[in-house]
């Protein structure tokens, strides 16, 4: 026979533990539906704040292609100098833009002495320097050497180092000749 | 396992906060999947909007700040186009050497192709040449524009006994740039300044190069000498 009644003393405790969960239950029902509705309101205002973006940056697209429009043919043909200049500024970095450090020590040696004079001169992209001057005269040749040393010509320089020193005798044309020989590398020149 | 009967009871009498519960847990994942994808798909969009704003913003600020008239702009493409032709042109290359020769004294008679050193874009020229250590200064300083083509040498030797022969390696560019689409426009004028520069050591003729130049901003092609 199919009972109709629930014994309530006999299981109270545990009776009242479930009616506990689920009091618990409702609670919860109501914590969720704060969090469903504030979850709602939040991402909606979110939402509406990027939409009310999008807006924004749409009519700012809109004025500035406006003020654009005029200008498209000018802007192709801007557009079309600033490649060809980025060619030629990457081209021009393969060269030794020699003109200046060739200047500058022919200068600089003449000031320093009036018999020296620049035999050879090498100079490579990476401002790698090769240079050889004569001299005539030992005595100039002596105050050059003290001319090299100074503040005034080794700041141009990176490094630089005497290669070789040689003396070519006397001939029946020529007088005594001396002759330096120096590698080293170029500051940029600014 | 068997379900207590007050138990039962009391899912039965709580049922509705039960289907209400797994309802809304069931909105409330609903909502954040769809709020987090259109917020995210909106984010993205702003970012596109935000980069496309800044580009248009760039290209209307320049135009505010730097007065370029059309001639001016057509004038740079031909100088542009002169100085790296969009195909080689032997022709002008041969003209610019001369062109140099007659501007700073420093005489070129002799020139060789070197095909090693060449590349579709570089043509490489030993160049033989004489001159004074006067003429040879001026050379150096005029090389890079002043025949009206860009030539570069990255190693210069010179050598007081041999000024009767000397040798000098030299690179003639050309590429083609396609005319399609607007690049990134510069933020500022320093190109035209620099532009500006390089004419006034080129002598290039404007005027005579009006009628071939070029709409379409390609530079004319001349047929090839060799």
């Amino acid at each position: 026979m199919k009972k109709l009644n629930i014994n309530l003393i006999i299981n109270r405790e545990d009776y009242q533990k479930y009616q506990i969960y689920f009091e618990y239950l409702k609670i919860s029902l109501i914590v969720l539906v704060f969090v469903f509705f504030s979850l709602f309101f939040i991402l909606f205002l979110i939402l509406k704040n990027k939409t009310d973006l999008e807006k924004k940056l749409n009519l700012q697209k809109g004025t500035l292609l406006e003020i654009l429009k005029d200008k498209k043919v000018d802007e192709v043909k801007i557009s079309y100098i600033g490649k060809k200049y980025q060619d030629l500024s990457s081209y021009l970095k393969d060269d030794a833009f020699s003109s200046p450090y060739y200047a500058f020590l022919n200068s600089a040696i003449q000031e320093s002495s009036e018999s020296a004079q620049l035999e050879t001169f090498l100079i490579t992209k990476s401002r790698d320097v090769d240079f050889t001057i004569a001299f005539t005269d030992f005595p100039q040749l002596m105050s050059f050497f003290k001319f090299i040393e100074s503040e005034t010509f080794l700041k141009n320089f990176e490094t630089i180092s005497l290669k070789s020193f040689s003396v070519i005798g006397a001939t029946e044309n020529q007088k005594e000749n001396y002759e330096l020989s120096f590698a080293g590398k170029f500051k940029p020149l600014k | 396992m068997k379900i207590k009967p007050y138990l039962f009871r009391l899912i039965k009498e709580n049922a509705v906060y039960i289907i209400s519960i797994f309802f809304l847990l069931l909105m409330i994942i609903v909502v954040i999947l769809v709020g987090l994808n259109r917020i995210s798909s909106s984010v993205l969009k702003i970012k596109a909007l935000t980069n496309e704003v800044d580009q248009l913003q760039k290209r209307t600020n320049f135009f505010q700040t730097t007065i370029l008239p059309t001639e001016k702009l057509d004038e740079d493409i031909k100088l542009l186009n002169s100085l790296i032709p969009n195909i080689e042109d032997y022709f002008s290359i041969i003209y610019s050497l001369e062109i140099i020769s007659q501007k700073t004294g420093f005489s070129i008679y002799g020139y060789s192709v070197d095909i090693g050193q060449s590349t579709v874009n570089k043509l490489r020229l030993s160049v033989t040449g004489s001159g004074d250590n006067i003429s040879f200064m001026k050379f150096l300083d005029q090389y890079n524009f002043g025949g009206g083509r860009l030539i570069t040498s990255d190693k210069i030797e010179l050598n007081q006994e041999s000024t009767e022969a000397m040798k000098i390696d030299l690179t003639f560019y050309n590429k083609d740039v396609p005319v399609s689409g607007i690049s990134e426009l510069p933020t500022d004028d320093k190109i035209f300044k620099d532009l500006e520069a390089i004419k006034q050591k080129v002598s290039f003729d404007f005027s005579q190069a009006s009628e071939e130049a070029n709409l379409d901003l390609s530079y004319p092609r001349k047929s090839n000498p060799f």
